[in-house]
């Protein structure tokens, strides 16, 4: 198994343990990673510009096509971006001619047979939940975990393709299989709250207090979160904007590498537990 | 050489040096006077001279100065952090810069330099000559090198300006005429006569001849006279050789080991008579160190200036010296001027994709820069149509930090992308969040006729077309199921933030056609993109398709307004 791995613009420099622990997981899996000088995916441009979006994501796409490898991203706002631009693509011969004509300048080409893939999904199907659960070597027993769905992968469920939408359970499979009990909690599919995040704050941290107070009452010890923005508002978001710290933020694959038996440097920064 | 002629090298060598100074002097200055972050304003500017007077004490009497010759060595003369991100850039900029500076010091400064390292040095012996003809070679190569890629490289192409091109144009000029110049003096039969009156005072005028014609059949000087005779008589090839040994050896090589300007006389023959005839040895000449002098004193103002500063910036940064607030400034300002305008930060750009689309310049890191620095000194930009430009390419930015992570002069880009934005919004120019929250609203019957009066020219997708069909919202019923489940109506919000308009009663206007007043909806620009409103929508509806579209267009009607 081989894929080029999308870190997207804020993990490098705002969350660099979520590329350390996604590769240290993966590594520790057999999945090969390639490491391709990608533009952004779109994400952010798409609310002032639709063609510039699925460029973005087209190029991107190209780019990977180029190296004979398919798309992994831990981000589930990029993955979703990908997988609106793949359905606009695919839907509109027109627009992929036009988009194809600037990426040919490049010598790129976008063709309809690129994957993108979330980190749970490879996880999940590509690996095998037996798979990985014949490798856990340090159940992590007594941790309540309370998983965060985060939006951008989970709907439009036809587009994104996560998981059933209005009731998904991968997320939860992939916690359990570490040791850790997930905890359904009313929150659990509702938005963080980060694409307000420096553009109406007010409704921002609303959202956030939210999802941290009902993760809390739900009596977890940690939240879980598989996607860079939602991480950045649990993690960073709480720790400027609020008084106090309700709960703290693990990402997926911290949980999954510790129970694998890694240690706690090579996943990255982690809260105490 | 004519004593008019050499005043006239002096004369100028300081007149340009002055310009030079004065030029240098006056950036020097500016580093003290400009000021791009609001809140660091109120320092003045003795203080900050005062400043970097401790900055630089502390400096070279610490442990620091290790970090300066670290920095100097590693990044400045090895320029490692090229090489990290592109060889072929490294070997280019190498070729340029090294050929350059072993030409200053050995060619152009060679009473200073050479003179004084080699005791036998002349130009035209080995290895010296030879060298001299090397190092130009590898500016040459660098060079077109540089021209290629500017060529050739999409972003390159649209970030090369004027001063990229006077650049390598300065340069062509000089190696040019230095070339030509070379060859006419091997050619040139009024050279070989002045330099035996000056050399060979003592000499039996019987033996000119036959060293004329040594000088002729070896050193491939153009005599007319000689021009086809092809074989020389061999007792005047002797004695011109016993000549030559004694007053002309010491100093002079073969020519061909000059081999560029070799070649070049070899195939400027033909004309060199007539080049002679005009004292071609003497105006080429000119051209070349005129132009050396004009690129000399231009460089302030000029991209060279970067081999002062760039040093200084990658310096100034290693040790630290903005670790005092005071020099925060000073620091920033220095960095607009270290850089070399190379563009890498824009050819690795995350997002520079856009400029397919978006035409907005700015949004390549390179020319938002340059740009933001003219804006800090020019007054009449203020209220220009370009600050609004430049705000919006902020916006546009992901702040990824790839930027700041290539740049060979080791700017802190981010840093100024940051203090720019705000800077910037402080004129008043701000992003569409922002004008959407302090807009005043002026009640509804105004902005129903405000939007009927707009031209209602929407700049939109074609490929989106929700919006203006009709289709779309034919099966809606106005359940409120959308509104009911959208997190951001659930917020508890401040009632004078007229946030009183939902999804559904959006898709209402929208159903009316009313897509102006749709478009002017706070819920447009406060919506989390959550999907929650078109994954519950009983009819299938994509609200949140049709809420992107919405904010396409207002971004774009945005742009007309502020005009």
């Amino acid at each position: 198994m081989k894929y080029a791995f999308f870190s997207g613009c804020k993990i490098p420099f705002y969350l660099k343990e979520y590329e350390l622990s996604s590769k240290a997981v993966l590594n520790a899996l057999n999945v090969e990673l390639i490491d391709i000088e990608f533009n952004c995916c779109g994400y952010p441009i798409r609310s002032i510009n639709f063609e510039s979006f699925i460029l973005f994501a087209a190029r991107n796409m190209a780019l990977a096509k180029k190296h004979n490898v398919d798309i992994l991203t831990p981000c589930k706002c990029c993955y979703g971006s990908f997988m609106h631009a793949i359905y606009y693509l695919v839907n509109n011969p027109q627009l992929v001619s036009e988009i194809n004509t600037i990426l040919s300048r490049e010598e790129l080409w976008w063709t309809s047979d690129i994957q993108v893939k979330h980190l749970l999904t490879v996880l999940a199907h590509d690996i095998g939940i037996e798979k990985i659960k014949s490798k856990i070597t340090n159940p992590l027993n007594n941790l309540k975990i309370a998983p965060s769905y985060g939006c951008h992968a989970l709907r439009p469920g036809k587009i994104v393709k996560l998981d059933n939408p209005f009731s998904p359970t991968i997320f939860e499979d992939l916690v359990n299989l570490t040791g850790a009990a997930s905890l359904d909690w009313p929150q659990r599919l509702d938005c963080c709250g980060n694409p307000l995040w420096e553009k109406n704050n007010e409704i921002s941290i609303e959202l956030l207090e939210k999802k941290l107070n009902g993760a809390k009452n739900s009596g977890a010890d940690l939240i879980s979160s598989a996607c860079t923005y939602c991480q950045i508002q649990f993690d960073k978001v709480q720790n400027s904007e609020l008084k106090e710290t309700k709960i703290s933020s693990i990402l997926y694959p911290q949980l999954l590498g510790l129970s694998l038996g890694l240690t706690r440097e090579s996943l990255g920064k982690m809260p105490e537990f | 050489m004519d004593s008019i002629h050499l005043e006239t090298f002096r004369f100028s060598l300081y007149i340009s040096l002055c310009i030079f100074l004065s030029g240098m002097l006056i950036r020097i200055l500016r580093w003290y006077l400009i000021n791009i972050d609001p809140d660091t304003e109120n320092i003045s500017f003795f203080e900050k001279i005062s400043s970097s007077i401790k900055a630089f004490f502390k400096t070279i009497f610490s442990i620091k100065l290790f970090t300066v010759f670290k920095v100097f060595i590693l990044d400045i003369i090895l320029q490692r952090k090229i090489l990290k991100k592109d060889s072929t850039r490294w070997l280019m900029h190498m070729f340029i810069y090294g050929g350059f500076f072993l030409l200053l010091f050995m060619h152009a400064l060679d009473e200073l330099v050479s003179q004084n390292l080699f005791s036998n040095y002349s130009a035209t012996l080995n290895p010296f000559l030879f060298l001299r003809n090397l190092f130009a070679l590898m500016v040459v190569i660098g060079i077109s090198i540089a021209i290629y890629r500017r060529k050739n490289n999409k972003v390159l192409n649209k970030t090369t300006k004027y001063q990229d091109k006077y650049a390598l144009i300065i340069l062509g000029i000089i190696f040019i005429s230095g070339f030509l110049l070379e060859a006419q003096k091997i050619l040139s039969p009024k050279v070989f006569h002045q330099m035996v009156d000056t050399y060979t005072i003592d000499a039996d005028p019987d033996e000119i001849e036959p060293l004329r014609m040594y000088w002729a059949k070896e050193f491939e000087l153009y005599f007319p006279d000689l021009k086809d005779i092809t074989v020389f008589d061999h007792e005047m090839i002797v004695q011109g050789r016993e000549v030559h040994e004694n007053s002309c050896m010491e100093c002079h090589s073969k020519p061909e080991w000059a081999f560029i300007s070799y070649l070049t006389a070899l195939s400027i023959k033909s004309i060199s008579q007539k080049l002679d005839e005009y004292d071609a040895h003497i105006w080429l000449w000119y051209i070349h160190f005129l132009a050396c002098f004009i690129g000399l004193a231009y460089l302030p103002f000029s991209k060279f200036l970067h081999i002062f500063t760039t040093p200084l910036g990658l310096i100034v940064n290693a040790v630290g010296f903005d670790e005092d607030s005071k020099n925060k400034p000073v620091k920033m300002a220095i960095e607009f001027d270290s850089c070399a305008h190379c563009s890498a930060c824009s050819i690795h750009c995350s997002v520079a994709p856009a400029l397919a689309f978006i035409d907005n310049e700015f949004i390549l890191p390179s020319e938002k820069l340059k740009f933001i620095k003219k804006s800090l000194t020019s007054k009449d930009i203020h209220n220009s149509q370009k600050l609004q430009t430049c705000q919006e390419a902020s916006y546009i930015c992901t702040s990824c930090y790839r930027c700041t992570e290539i740049c060979p002069a080791g700017i802190n880009l981010q840093d100024i992308w940051d203090i720019s934005k705000k800077n910037i919004a402080s004129h008043g120019f701000n992003d569409i969040h922002s004008w959407v929250r302090d807009r005043k609203k002026t009640g509804w019957k105004s902005k129903v006729s405000e939007s009927f009066t707009d031209s209602g020219q929407y700049i939109k997708s074609k490929y989106l077309n929700y919006c203006k069909n009709k289709d779309t919202f034919l099966y809606c019923m106005q359940c409120q199921t959308c509104s009911s489940v959208c997190p951001v109506v659930a917020s508890n919000q401040n009632p004078s933030n007229h946030l009183n308009q939902t999804p559904q009663r959006v898709m209402n206007l929208l159903r009316q056609g009313l897509v102006e007043l749709a478009m002017d909806v706070r819920l447009v620009w406060d919506c989390t993109t959550c999907y929650m409103c078109q994954e519950n929508c009983p009819q299938g509806i994509p609200v949140t398709e049709i809420l992107y579209e919405l904010k396409n267009m207002s971004y774009e009607r945005q742009k007309i307004r502020n005009k």
